[in-house]
């Protein structure tokens, strides 16, 4: 029996790559075979991450998300060199823990541009018929603070929101295409990310968060499985929805 | 940022309701004004505090000085 979860063939584009979930999402397609290509801010970072794939045509790219003027120019290249796009994962972001008293409009604008806008951006290039490959799958790396509401983290939670439900617009808009878009709900998972918002806390405050994860904080591997299934065949039907990944976070 | 102005900003930022707020003002930093503070020094002048050093804030220079006396005129 083949196996549902290969993705043999796929050309995988992944953001956010050179760190945390994004990078494991590329080491975990790879095991995968597919054809994994990297797109992140940081060269040197990206370099590392594509001496842990697996066997494949890997390739990498170093784009600014903030910089939306460099997408047709960054998609073309990707494309002409790689060849169609059949999988895309959404996983750079920004995290903000900052009180309401704090916000401005600034800050919005950037948390807004880094975790919702630029993954409607990328996929409104990547879904284009030149673009796109057969049975292609879409996936944004959200978060439970989209679903759930937490004190100071009010751009960031909205962020994430906007992410969830743009995802099922956009499930609506491009099943047609035959493209499936779906999003992913994580919790706290550990990465250098959660690690540099954890400095900044006490013992005390990390302890009383992990306390509210009943299965303890996730791995990057939880969601990158997720990931797998969901670029897969295994998932064929699957469009327009947001799997919870958080340890039993918003169980209760 | 000057003087007035960093001052200005945290009276904002932790609704300080007092006349004449000065640099020797007391002041009482509950989780939520500390992660203001923490946001406030970063998004300002780069310095990223840590929540052990803010609980030894006990007026607004003691912020001041976590954001670098050279960096306010």
């Amino acid at each position: 029996m083949r196996n549902p979860f290969a993705l043999q063939g796929m050309n995988v584009l992944i953001t956010g790559a050179s760190s945390g979930i994004g990078k494991q999402c590329a080491i975990s397609c790879s095991q995968m075979d597919a054809n994994v290509i990297l797109i992140a801010r940081n060269l040197e970072r990206l370099k590392i991450v594509m001496n842990e794939l697996g066997e494949g045509k890997h390739s990498y790219y170093v784009l600014d998300l903030l910089d939306f003027d460099k997408y047709p120019e960054t998609i073309n290249k990707i494309i002409r060199e790689n060849g169609k796009i059949s999988g895309f994962i959404h996983s750079a972001g920004i995290e903000a823990t900052i009180p309401l008293n704090a916000l401005k409009p600034h800050i919005y604008e950037e948390v807004y541009k880094t975790n919702a806008i630029s993954c409607f951006e990328l996929i409104r290039f990547l879904s284009k018929k030149k673009n796109i490959g057969k049975n292609a799958s879409f996936i944004a790396i959200a978060s439970i603070m989209g679903i759930v509401g937490q004190k100071g983290k009010l751009a960031y939670c909205s962020s994430k929101s906007a992410l969830i439900n743009g995802i099922k617009s956009l499930a609506l808009e491009l099943a047609q295409k035959q493209i499936r878009v779906n999003s992913i709900s994580p919790a706290i998972v550990e990465t250098e990310m959660v690690d540099s918002l954890f400095s900044t806390m006490s013992k005390e405050n990390m302890n009383i968060i992990e306390q509210n994860h009943p299965l303890g904080f996730g791995r990057p591997e939880d969601v990158a499985n997720a990931c797998v299934y969901l670029l897969s065949n295994a998932s064929k039907w699957v469009t327009g929805t947001n799997l919870v990944i958080d340890g039993g976070y918003s169980a209760k | 940022m000057t003087e007035t102005e960093f001052i200005d900003e945290l009276i904002d930022i932790l609704e300080l309701e007092e006349k004449n707020v000065m640099l020797k003002t007391p002041i009482l930093l509950d989780s939520l004004s500390t992660l203001s503070i923490i946001a406030f020094l970063d998004q300002n002048f780069s310095k990223k505090a840590t929540a052990n050093e803010l609980r030894e804030v006990s007026t607004i220079n003691d912020i001041l000085l976590l954001a670098g006396e050279e960096n306010i005129r």
